[in-house]
């Protein structure tokens, strides 16, 4: 509604827009690659940062000035997410990894004889692309706890608080995660022919 | 995996194999972590891998980062602004 209020000014506290100006907005670069690996499309990125950010700016009234204020974009950002822009139909939600040994990749690479200093000049090697791709192909939960603690860094306590779970959770989450994307990088090694099978 | 320097140190091979995921993610206490740096110094296979996880980990955070388009942070800056709240 034109002239409406909803955010921070109507309690008459001008200052709160100016400081969400400067501290949250220059956020927007992390929050937008994030959004980018979880819509996996630069339109829906868009609108889901569009729309974290709205919903940031009308709730940072009740931000308490010097908490973690990423972390707190970054649950906004996770819940919007999962509310309004994950694909409508069922995607599968679990990985079957008991096949899938511990250090993965690691065994694989050292089981060709590599020098240890060739081992990650391969993964190094590929188009971001396919490692982009590698990370969008896991079940959204465990891809938000590998996107969040290993691109984004942060903490498993954080990615506890951000994503609403236990930090066992969150650490399952990560060891499984990484399990099934190490196996998908070695996949596109192995297919771009750039180890032995 | 086994690299043989079972009982030398404070951390041997297996405990080191089982935190290597909170070594690298910096979630072991200092007193653990200097202990797990201690057994990397002694143990090349141990410092291998865990370098090996190191790298994997930068690499996938220098990959999956991209930057916004300039028009998105218009595009933000223009929505708040429509709000009535920043100074257009």
């Amino acid at each position: 509604m034109p002239g409406m209020t909803t955010g921070p000014e109507r309690d008459g506290q001008p200052e709160l827009t100016s400081r969400f100006e400067r501290d949250a907005l220059p956020l927007l670069n992390g929050l937008y690659s994030a959004a980018y690996r979880l819509t996996r499309n630069a339109a829906d990125a868009e609108d889901l940062v569009q729309e974290t950010f709205l919903r940031a700016y009308r709730g940072f009234a009740q931000f308490k000035e010097g908490t973690n204020l990423k972390a707190w974009l970054y649950r906004i950002l996770t819940n919007t997410f999962i509310n309004s822009y994950r694909k409508k139909q069922r995607e599968p939600q679990t990985i079957s990894d008991d096949e899938v040994e511990d250090w993965y990749l690691y065994s694989k690479m050292t089981g060709e004889g590599m020098e240890p200093s060739a081992e990650t000049s391969v993964i190094e090697s590929l188009p971001d692309e396919e490692v982009q791709e590698a990370l969008s192909s896991l079940p959204e939960q465990f891809r938000i706890a590998v996107l969040l603690a290993d691109v984004e860094g942060f903490s498993y306590k954080e990615i506890a608080d951000i994503t609403d779970v236990p930090i066992g959770t969150v650490m399952s989450r990560l060891h499984r995660g990484r399990k099934a994307l190490e196996k998908r990088l070695w996949d596109v090694v192995r297919e771009r022919g750039l180890v032995r099978d | 995996m086994w690299y043989g320097s079972e009982d030398l140190y404070e951390i041997n091979c297996t405990e080191v194999l089982h935190e290597m995921q909170l070594y690298i993610d910096g979630e072991l206490d200092p007193e653990r972590a200097a202990h797990f740096a201690e057994h990397l110094e002694r143990c090349s296979p141990c410092l291998e891998h865990s370098e090996f996880q190191r790298k994997l980990k930068a690499i996938l955070r220098a990959k999956c980062r991209c930057a916004s388009p300039e028009h998105v942070v218009r595009r933000v800056r223009e929505a708040i602004r429509l709000e009535g709240r920043l100074p257009p």
